[in-house]
């Protein structure tokens, strides 16, 4: 009884949230309804019986993707003051496409066989790690590689270019920076020139 | 007994007697601060200022409460007590005596840790919602701070988790009693993830010398600039809250938590806290500030890869020495 | 690992420091000995007659940097003491919220009428406590402690032309250490 009780108001704080999400007229509002809706799906997966699950959402959704999202939207957004003005609100096209999407899905869940019959399946952290290192090793090892060449990817694209000095490179592979770099090198001796005569 | 009324009593209490603690080591504090600065602390509120945090609570509850114009009502009045709630709530795990736990959770440490990681964020919406270029600064530092420090405090929190294998708080303390507090017994493993652990949870808790954030502009407080009266106040509750409840976590996970000879639980558990506080409190009048850059680097280029070590350390330890 | 060393270094210090007295003096319960020329509010004098010494000059008035202090002057009459015709003062008010404390008016005074104290204690709710009325300025004779010096003998000090007579009787007639003893600090190491 206390566990419908819960999910009601668990399913109800995601559906509002989800909804402000994709509605609210300000970007920062929209995210910040986001990491509601993630520490509400944390919520759910505490009544799912996986508290595991539940922390790790914490820690990874509303703790690290909501600050780069909090991030992307502050820093590049246009904006005056605390509004950020979304410009993507749903139309009626959208709404058609949800509801044949819920559609779909809630087809699909309920034409499956062998599902258990309460929602709450414990299930120890202990045998999940096991299941990582043994039943499902190759998957957690692609998805650490992965993991990593994002990581890499991202140093890599967000670090400044080197000016290269001229003899290092060859002048036709990296005609770029040494164009970049060579032009300036007159000029400040030709405006000395002017200054000092 | 019905186990929601079980956890409502056991919230009343811990909650009660948190908020009070941390008012008298607002106390505490400022006498330490002011011997070690050769200088009396509040001497006037009181027996020897005793009365102090009361007088400091009406004075701010009876300041003007300010909302700037242009800010955003909503998310500049969500964030102070937004802030004190996470705060409060790491303190459900955190075992005070074989008895007094209010939630013996399974995943334990990793709710504390994410929990408290999640403490950054009404920082930073609360800075954002005053409408304030430098208050913004100030969170960025604060985010940027906190989302790197939790690198190194959750590989360190991790090696407690692997030597108990468990990751309940009372699980690892009970393990402690039976084979030894963990700052001892994997000779140095123990001690280098300690020391690790409590630079990064004042890196975590904005603690000076990781002071940045909030003195980064120099008496315009980082991120609670706009913030007056009691709204700061809470703001300025939350950071002592977190400070304590951390300090009871690393007596827990390193020192044994309420494991003792002699005196009850309790006593020694409330020792090792206060212990740990004080050394915290000593470290924070004592040393400067860090430079953002020298707080970044200690972070990245020396407390990550030194934890990676100590746990990979730690898990050959457990795999070669006790067979698991 | 320097850091660490210069750490625990910083440390022991706090540490040390921890067991030490506070070298706070509790003001107002204790108070720290003032040196006997210290210059911290005013008084007017009466004269060895027990007549009012001031006589109205102006001198005071006219030197003053900041301009503080206004004197009306009154006319000429007769002293109840001496029976001579000399000049007074009728109003005398100095403003000690914007004196500087330079003893210049002290220096200038021909009568050694006004003399410095040695304590600061006026307190007030208001800006009209803090300006000194004749009667302040009179009672201040009593209840405050007079500083050393006294206009004549000030100046003969400055100018070796003239006599130094004063300066015998002058000498400090308050002794350093006759004041409320402070907690064992040194008195010129002001916080």
């Amino acid at each position: 009884m206390i566990e419908q009780i819960a999910f009601g108001l668990v399913a109800a704080v995601l559906i509002y949230s989800a909804l402000r999400v994709v509605s609210d007229g300000n970007l920062v509002h929209t995210v910040l309804w986001l990491g509601v809706l993630l520490a509400t799906t944390a919520a759910a997966y505490v009544l799912l019986g996986a508290p595991f699950l539940a922390t790790i959402q914490l820690i990874l959704y509303t703790g690290g993707a909501l600050t780069l999202m909090l991030f992307g939207v502050m820093l590049t957004g246009r904006h005056a003051g605390v509004t950020v003005p979304n410009d993507s609100r749903p139309g009626g096209g959208a709404l058609i496409l949800a509801a044949g999407m819920f559609g779909v899905l809630a087809a699909a869940i309920m034409g499956t066989k062998g599902l258990p019959a309460s929602p709450y399946v414990p299930v120890s952290t202990r045998a999940l790690g096991a299941s990582f290192l043994t039943e499902h090793l190759l998957a957690f090892e692609v998805l650490s590689i992965l993991l990593l060449v994002a990581m890499v990817g991202a140093i890599v694209i967000a670090r400044k270019s080197d000016p290269a000095p001229a003899a290092e490179d060859a002048p036709a592979a990296n005609a770029g920076p040494v164009h970049a770099v060579a032009p300036p090198a007159p000029a400040p001796t030709h405006a000395s020139n002017e200054v000092a005569s | 007994m019905n186990p929601w009324l079980h956890a409502s009593l056991y919230a009343v209490v811990v909650v009660t007697v948190l908020m009070t603690c941390t008012a008298w080591a607002t106390w505490i504090e400022r006498k330490f601060a002011g011997r070690v600065q050769s200088r009396l602390g509040p001497t006037r509120v009181g027996f020897v200022g005793l009365l102090q945090p009361i007088a400091d609570a009406l004075k701010l509850l009876q300041k003007e409460d300010i909302v700037p114009a242009a800010a955003d009502r909503i998310l500049f009045n969500l964030a102070p007590p937004l802030t004190v709630a996470l705060a409060l709530a790491t303190a459900a795990v955190i075992p005070f005596s074989p008895g007094l736990l209010a939630s013996d959770l399974d995943v334990g440490v990793l709710y504390v840790l994410a929990v408290s990681g999640l403490m950054v964020f009404p920082v930073w919406i609360g800075a954002w919602a005053s409408n304030n270029k430098y208050a913004l600064l100030g969170a960025m530092r604060a985010v940027a701070q906190a989302i790197s420090y939790e690198v190194p405090l959750l590989l360190a929190t991790t090696i407690p988790i692997l030597l108990a294998d468990t990751m309940s708080v009372s699980g690892i303390v009970e393990y402690q009693r039976d084979h030894g507090w963990f700052i001892g017994r994997p000779f140095g493993i123990g001690l280098a993830a300690f020391a690790i652990f409590f630079v990064a949870s004042m890196a975590e808790n904005n603690r000076i010398p990781f002071d940045t954030p909030e003195a980064e502009s120099e008496l315009v407080s980082g991120p609670t600039t706009e913030y007056t009266g009691m709204k700061f106040g809470l703001f300025y509750m939350a950071e002592y809250v977190h400070s304590i409840v951390v300090a009871a976590l690393g007596a827990a996970l390193f020192f044994g938590g309420w494991d003792g000879p002699g005196a009850p639980g309790l006593h020694w558990m409330v020792l090792k806290t206060v212990v740990l506080w004080t050394i915290t409190l000593g470290l924070r009048w004592t040393l400067l500030r860090f430079r953002t850059d020298q707080m970044m680097n200690l972070c990245w280029r020396f407390l990550v890869p030194a934890s990676l070590v100590v746990l990979m350390a730690a898990a050959l330890w457990v795999h070669l020495v006790e067979g698991a | 690992m320097s850091y660490v060393h210069t750490t625990l270094r910083a440390l022991s210090l706090s540490v040390r420091n921890l067991f030490r007295t506070p070298t706070t003096v509790e003001y107002p319960e204790v108070r720290r000995v003032r040196a006997p020329r210290i210059r911290a509010s005013f008084a007017l004098v009466h004269d060895a007659e027990g007549d009012e010494a001031c006589i109205g000059c102006l001198m005071c008035e006219r030197i003053c940097p900041s301009a503080v202090i206004s004197i009306k002057q009154a006319v000429k009459r007769e002293s109840p003491h001496t029976g001579k015709k000399r000049g007074y003062a009728d109003d005398f008010t100095l403003d000690l919220q914007a004196c500087i404390i330079c003893e210049l008016c002290v220096q200038v005074c021909p009568e050694d009428a006004i003399i410095m104290t040695r304590e600061q204690e006026q307190p007030g709710y208001e800006r009209e406590d803090l300006f000194l009325t004749m009667d302040k300025l009179y009672a201040n004779e009593k209840n405050k402690s007079l500083s050393w010096g006294r206009g004549k003998m000030l100046m003969a000090m400055q100018d070796p032309a003239r006599p130094l007579e004063g300066a015998a009787e002058a000498a400090p007639k308050v002794a350093p250490k006759a004041a409320a003893p402070t907690a064992d600090a040194p008195p010129e190491k002001a916080p």
